[in-house]
């Protein structure tokens, strides 16, 4: 009886883990435990260098900074590699990785091949003893790092489920020369912060550049003594057109999701307000009527809201509206100063600059106000502008006395770092994947 | 009729006492009852296992392992030398040594061994077909005595959270990734001969198979077989069926 009891018990006391599952065949194992900690930790992986000769130890090079940079990975060092000559034909001799611990390995071969570049790669997972990935990609020779962004994007889709972001480039306003003598201009680089280009625009001081959807155009405001203008800018064919001629300051503009629309605010006698502008027939709605400063328009994803900053309460506070403006309400109530808010591409969150005991910083909050996460903090960070997953966010910070530079810090706010140019920068915008 | 009542007082002291001791089993029992149906195979053949761990270890600092890595199916892992000692002495020393060192009565075991397998989420399914073991024990009662105790406090506990230590240390969870500490798993595999993975380690992801789903079960299969030789489970653990639950909400918290 007892003994009955006692393995009755046993068995409920087993089954708990399973029930908890809710696995329909966990009571068929022996033994059952539940692992609650781990060794969380960027991931250990191995980038040797792609066979091919110099382009393909470029290429591996690329890839290895860019999944450092994302905070996620940990690039091994070379020098403690085991096996060299890595063919992509066959499978790696997993014992002399597993030695150096590294999780995951990525090999590849790198040929020109008919004036074609011909990239291969295989993913594996070292203790598994299995591939994960393998696939080819074709290009022109001098396009190698394009490939190698690819690749990045392929390896951190697969080892964390999420969508890469290095195939991507980024649209900013570049500053150089001293005080008094400081230029700015459009300019535009890859995620990593090579092969920057500037872009003639025009003679006024731009601002705020912004991507379509597509990434095709952007759209900015081009400040001049006479006034200001917002332009939308072909990227392709470097065709440039305004949206028109409007009473007063135009500012802050955005592109809705489906790239049909353009919001943005116009300032008219100390009063702003949020217009958005219907790009096929140039029909323009005004959202706001409160006699505050209403600007910096960001639509959500699915485009049926919009956050925006006013401060219609006495102090810069972020709001949330409907896209036709309706049910204004105020989702910032924590104290300090709310800007520039933007919604991110999965709609999980809004970052914002906040101004609060001296300094500024970058965080997200939820679209409800919730959850707010304070990632950064200087003397001037200002600007956020999302990456195409939702994960890492660029900012421009500038030093007391010092120029401003572009930063990146992802949303754990563990990964801050600044953006590998060397330049100085401002009003960071973040394209979309490219196809 | 005095003899009567000597004799009914006698039984009515008896069964007060036989009622109190079954209560007390009642209350923290439970695993050591299970366990010591597999004792009797933990104390027979601690020496079987040696060559099996040392064939393991020779492989791993020989950086030539190539070859021998690659054709065997049961995938002889190199473990990482420094933490682990040789997983012979651990199983066989514990056996025979916690009996002497543990001489409290069989209740203490018992309570303490109840929260521990819950705090460490460490429980042993009784299968139907290992506890007829305990009537075997008829030939081995010496064994049982001294086994009991020491597997019922010790020994298996501490393989199994050797276990979980091994695994807790392989298992890089993906925490900063959206959705990735929402993601529970249930990995299954096989022991075999020297704590080895044999056959392949199966996971179910508990919801939907997301992409980040699908990235952390590959990180829990991988966590298992970096862990493996386990080399903390005693011999009458080969064989058996061992199902993981890695928690990330946990884990990333």
């Amino acid at each position: 009886m007892t003994i009955l009891s006692k393995r009755t018990l046993l068995a409920a006391l087993a089954a708990l883990p399973a029930a908890a599952f809710g696995v329909p065949g966990a009571a068929r194992a022996d033994i059952e435990v539940n692992v609650n900690r781990g060794d969380v930790q960027p991931l250990p992986i191995a980038l040797p260098a792609f066979g091919g000769g110099q382009v393909g130890a470029d290429i591996a090079g690329v890839i290895s900074a860019n999944l450092q940079r994302s905070g996620l990975f940990r690039p091994l060092d070379p020098a403690s590699f085991v096996e060299r000559d890595l063919n992509t034909a066959v499978q790696p001799r997993f014992a002399a990785w597993q030695q150096i611990n590294a999780q995951a390995l990525v090999n590849g071969q790198a040929s020109v091949v008919g004036g074609r570049l011909q990239v291969d790669f295989r993913l594996w997972d070292v203790f598994a003893e299995k591939q994960l990935l393998g696939l080819q990609f074709a290009s022109s020779p001098e396009n190698w790092r394009r490939v190698a962004h690819k690749i990045s994007d392929a390896v951190y889709e697969r080892l964390t489920g999420e969508k890469g972001y290095f195939d991507t480039r980024i649209a900013f306003v570049a500053e150089s020369g001293g005080r008094g003598k400081k230029t700015k201009q459009l300019a535009i680089m890859d995620q990593d912060g090579a092969n920057p280009s500037y872009i003639p625009v025009g003679d006024g001081e731009i601002m705020t550049p912004r991507y379509s959807p597509t990434g095709q155009e952007i759209t900015y405001m081009e400040l001049r003594p006479e006034g200001s203008k917002i332009y939308l800018l072909n990227l392709d064919t470097t065709r440039r057109e305004t949206l028109g001629d409007f009473k007063g300051m135009v500012f802050a503009p955005r592109f809705s999701p489906d790239g049909g629309k353009v919001a943005f605010s116009v300032e008219r006698g100390g009063n702003s307000d949020i217009f958005v502008m219907d790009l096929k027939s140039h029909a323009t709605t005004r959202l706001t009527t409160d006699p505050a400063i209403d600007t910096s328009p960001s639509f959500s994803p699915d485009g049926t809201r919009i956050a925006f900053n006013s401060d219609r309460s006495g102090s810069p506070e972020i709001y949330i509206m409907g896209a036709d403006g309706s049910n204004p309400r105020r989702i910032t109530f924590a104290g300090g100063r709310y800007t520039t808010p933007v919604w991110s591409p999965t709609g999980e969150f809004i970052a914002f600059t906040k101004q609060t005991g001296g300094e500024f910083h970058i965080g997200i909050m939820r679209p409800d106000g919730t959850d707010e996460r304070i990632l950064t903090s200087s003397y001037l960070d200002e600007g956020p502008a999302w990456a195409p997953n939702g994960r890492v966010l660029l900012f421009s910070r500038q030093g007391a006395g010092g120029g401003a530079k572009l930063w990146s810090v992802d949303i754990t706010g563990r990964v801050l770092q600044p953006l590998p140019y060397p330049g100085g920068g401002t009003d960071p915008a973040w394209s979309p994947l490219l196809n | 009729m005095l003899g009567s009542v000597l004799l009914h007082a006698t039984v009515a002291v008896l069964l007060l006492v036989s009622w109190n001791f079954t209560r007390d089993l009642k209350v923290g029992s439970v695993v050591p009852v299970t366990i010591v149906s597999q004792a009797p195979d933990t104390d027979v053949r601690p020496a079987e296992q040696a060559p099996v761990e040392q064939t393991a270890q020779t492989e791993a600092p020989v950086p030539e392992a190539p070859p021998q890595a690659e054709p065997p199916v049961p995938k002889p892992k190199p473990t990482p030398p420094p933490p682990k000692p040789a997983p012979t002495p651990k199983v066989v020393k514990p056996i025979p040594t916690p009996a002497p060192a543990k001489p409290a009565p069989p209740a203490k075991p018992e309570k303490s061994l109840d929260l521990d397998a819950l705090s460490a989420s460490i429980s042993k399914l009784a299968r139907p077909a290992k506890p007829s073991s305990a009537p075997k024990g008829a030939a081995r009662a010496e064994t049982a005595t001294q086994a009991r105790p020491a597997l019922g406090t010790g020994v298996a506990s501490a393989a199994m959270s050797g276990l979980v230590d091994d695994l807790q240390r392989r298992w890089n969870p993906n925490c900063n990734v959206e959705g990735g500490r929402d993601v529970q798993l249930r990995v299954t595999f096989t022991i075999g001969a020297g704590g080895q993975v044999v056959g392949d380690v199966a996971a179910q992801i508990k919801g939907p198979t997301t992409p980040v789903a699908r990235s952390a079960s590959d990180r829990a299969v991988s966590a298992v077989y970096a862990a493996a030789p386990f080399r903390t489970l005693p011999r009458e653990f080969y064989g058996e069926k061992i199902a993981v639950n890695f928690n990330a909400r946990e884990a990333c918290s």
